[in-house]
């Protein structure tokens, strides 16, 4: 080895070799992390309020110590992405660093509130400005470039561009950074710790409420579309049927559903035993399933469809089964169609379970429409936030295992 | 010009619609039949049809803002060697995994309440079917077609505008009808963001516990919502 390499270099210098193609994703992953680097110091990192009742203003952030130093981490981490994404086979290292500039930009923040609120009266409020969280949508979109590169050239086309090594690295960051306290001079976090078990009760509740959900439409889902699968006026029927409800207003749906399940349980006042009636659970788990049958009936469909017609044929001139091509051919072939569609579905699911609380089902949405009717920012952010760091991380463990197993499917 | 055969029915459904809109509030007795505890079972705070204009105001003014933003940024990221697409792909991904309740609620601190955080979420959320349906009916004009486009002497901007824009006319049309009936849909859930709107029936009604209104409210929101989706269908075709 130490002998060749000298010799390749002789070989690369001489021929002159022309250097690997930047990948087309380095301009887009650059410019966001250039937007990155610059909104915090454009439009400024914290805004203070000196109690709850003023509205806040933006403050400059002490540029020293602990917080320069954060700083100068988080537009070093911008740059490394601007350089890392000009070469493909880095791609997925410019979105790590993506994932540590934001960690960067999170401790700063910290560390920032905690520096301007250090003379300030104990019921000042810091709370992260425009330019923070433009900077984190920037660094999320960048990441999303990077991995948009990665999949293409893993899968020969775009595949989509979720950043699951982003995620990766930045969610168990930002927990590692909330259990440190850093975080804490945050208004956001101040909030938090005053309310920790109830946000916990609201996270289990709205998880649960989007499972129950998506376990009935599953439950409806899977026997119609198997047996759709094989009479074209029953598909026509389910997609039009699935198709119909997407139309109808989520909140609609919630409403229009309150009245036939208070009528049951006032016919059977044993069905309240059950905790089915109007409000509560019940619309809402009822509700929330009716726009999950569309994409899990179309990725069944889709993914029961995929074994080509001559697999199947030579199967049953083997004499295999339906029963057994199902589990066989069918199964195994379309598993990845078929999880794209649970991926979609899961993510509809979490973000709609956020509206059960109109129906008075509780979940993340309860804080969230108590923080509207209080017109408090923090408490809206504070139910919110959990959501859409949900919906993310499911979306990125779903796309993850779809990834995983697309080849395995290809290989059968 | 001669009304087609198939807008007959659509036509009597609109009107179908509006007459029981204007009936709504004669019908206590319907409305109160399932909700015996409720007293004030007529919606009557607000003209349904001032609601209905509201709600086709920050509908179709959001559709109108995202179709001009999605054409623009569908023409823009066709353009040169299609760099700025990896920005389109994570758009489209970030957006695919975050609900569009949740970016009304974001923008909430943000823009205050009211009518603006509802008409920024729908024109984002009905910008990406248009943005998906100009770039995909772009990408699918056959290259052939603009080799001979440009081999006749058109320039550039003739080629767009006289080739690829009516080819690609179909699939747009039909990103502009998921973007509609999404609009529509969407906007009902910004009455809980204080826009006025059909949604507000609903959301008045669950605060105050008068299923009354709820009905009535969901009724005329999903009413509304097939409605357009049926008309956009019929002029897609």
């Amino acid at each position: 080895m130490a002998q060749a390499r000298p010799a390749t270099l002789a070989r690369d210098l001489a021929t002159r070799a022309p250097p690997p193609p930047v990948p087309r994703e380095a301009t887009a992953a650059a410019l966001l992390a250039a937007l990155a680097a610059s909104l915090p110091f454009l439009l400024g990192w914290l805004s203070i309020a000196a109690n709850r009742l003023v509205s806040p203003r933006p403050v400059s952030l002490p540029l020293h110590g602990g917080t320069g130093l954060g700083a100068a981490c988080f537009v070093l981490g911008c740059l490394g992405v601007a350089l890392l994404a000009r070469r493909r086979s880095l791609l997925p290292w410019a979105e790590v660093t993506a994932g540590l500039a934001l960690l960067a930009l999170l401790a700063t923040l910290g560390l920032g509130a905690g520096a301007a609120l250090d003379g300030g009266a104990r019921l000042a409020r810091a709370a992260p400005g425009a330019g923070f969280w433009l900077a984190a949508l920037s660094l999320l979109l960048s990441a999303g470039c990077c991995a948009a590169g990665r999949d293409a050239a893993r899968e020969g086309e775009a595949a989509g561009a979720t950043p699951t090594r982003f995620l990766a690295v930045a969610v168990p960051g930002i927990v590692l950074l909330v259990a440190s306290g850093v975080l804490d001079p945050l208004s956001l976090m101040r909030e938090a710790a005053s309310r920790g078990p109830e946000l916990q009760a609201a996270l289990w509740r709205h998880a649960l409420l989007a499972a129950g959900a998506l376990a009935l439409a599953g439950l409806v889902a899977v026997p119609l579309s198997l047996l759709a699968l094989r009479r074209p006026r029953l598909e026509a029927a389910l997609m039009a049927l699935a198709n119909g409800l997407q139309v109808v207003p989520s909140i609609a749906l919630f409403g229009l559903l309150m009245a036939p399940l208070a009528g049951l349980a006032a016919v059977w006042p044993a069905l309240r035993g059950w905790g089915i009636g109007g409000i509560g659970a019940a619309p809402a788990v009822i509700g929330i399933s009716a726009y999950l049958l569309l994409p899990l009936a179309a990725g069944l469909l889709s993914g029961l469809r995929q074994a080509p017609a001559d697999i199947l044929d030579a199967a049953r001139g083997q004499g295999m089964g339906e029963g057994a091509i199902l589990r066989h051919i069918r199964l195994p072939l379309g598993a990845g169609a078929m999880l794209g569609g649970l991926r979609t579905a899961a993510v509809q699911a979490v973000g709609l379970a956020t509206l059960a609380a109109l129906v008075g089902a509780g979940g993340l949405g309860a804080i969230v429409f108590q923080g509207i009717g209080q017109l408090a920012a923090d408490l809206i952010l504070l139910g919110v936030l959990p959501v859409v760091g949900l919906s993310l991380c499911i979306d990125a463990a779903l796309a993850a295992a779809q990834a995983a197993l697309a080849p395995a499917g290809r290989r059968g | 010009m001669r009304l087609p055969r198939r807008a007959v029915p659509l036509l009597a459904q609109a009107a179908a619609f509006l007459l029981a809109l204007w009936a709504a509030p004669h019908l206590g007795a319907l409305w109160g039949a399932p909700f015996p505890d409720v007293q004030r079972p007529v919606w009557d705070q607000r003209g349904w049809f001032a609601l209905l204009g509201a709600h086709l105001m920050l509908s179709v003014g959001a559709v109108v803002i995202a179709a001009a933003l999605g054409l623009g940024g569908g023409i823009l990221a066709t353009r040169g060697q299609g760099r700025l697409r990896p920005l389109l792909d994570a758009l489209f991904a970030l957006a695919q995994s975050v609900p569009p309740i949740a970016a009304i609620a974001l923008a909430l601190p943000l823009l205050g309440f009211g009518a603006a955080p509802t008409m920024l979420a729908l024109v984002l959320y009905a910008c990406l079917p248009v943005l998906r349906g100009t770039v995909a009916g772009l990408d699918g004009v056959a290259p052939a077609v603009l080799d001979a486009a440009r081999g006749t002497g058109m320039g550039a901007a003739r080629v767009l505008w006289q080739v690829e824009l009516p080819l690609a006319a179909p699939v747009i049309l039909s990103g502009l009808r998921v973007a509609v009936v999404l609009s529509i849909a969407t906007a009902a859930v910004g009455a809980m963001a204080g826009a006025e709107c059909l949604g507000t029936p609903i959301v008045v009604g669950l605060a105050n516990n008068n299923g009354a209104y709820v009905l009535q409210g969901g009724l005329f929101t999903a009413w509304l919502a097939l409605l357009a989706d049926r008309a956009l269908a019929l002029l897609a075709r």
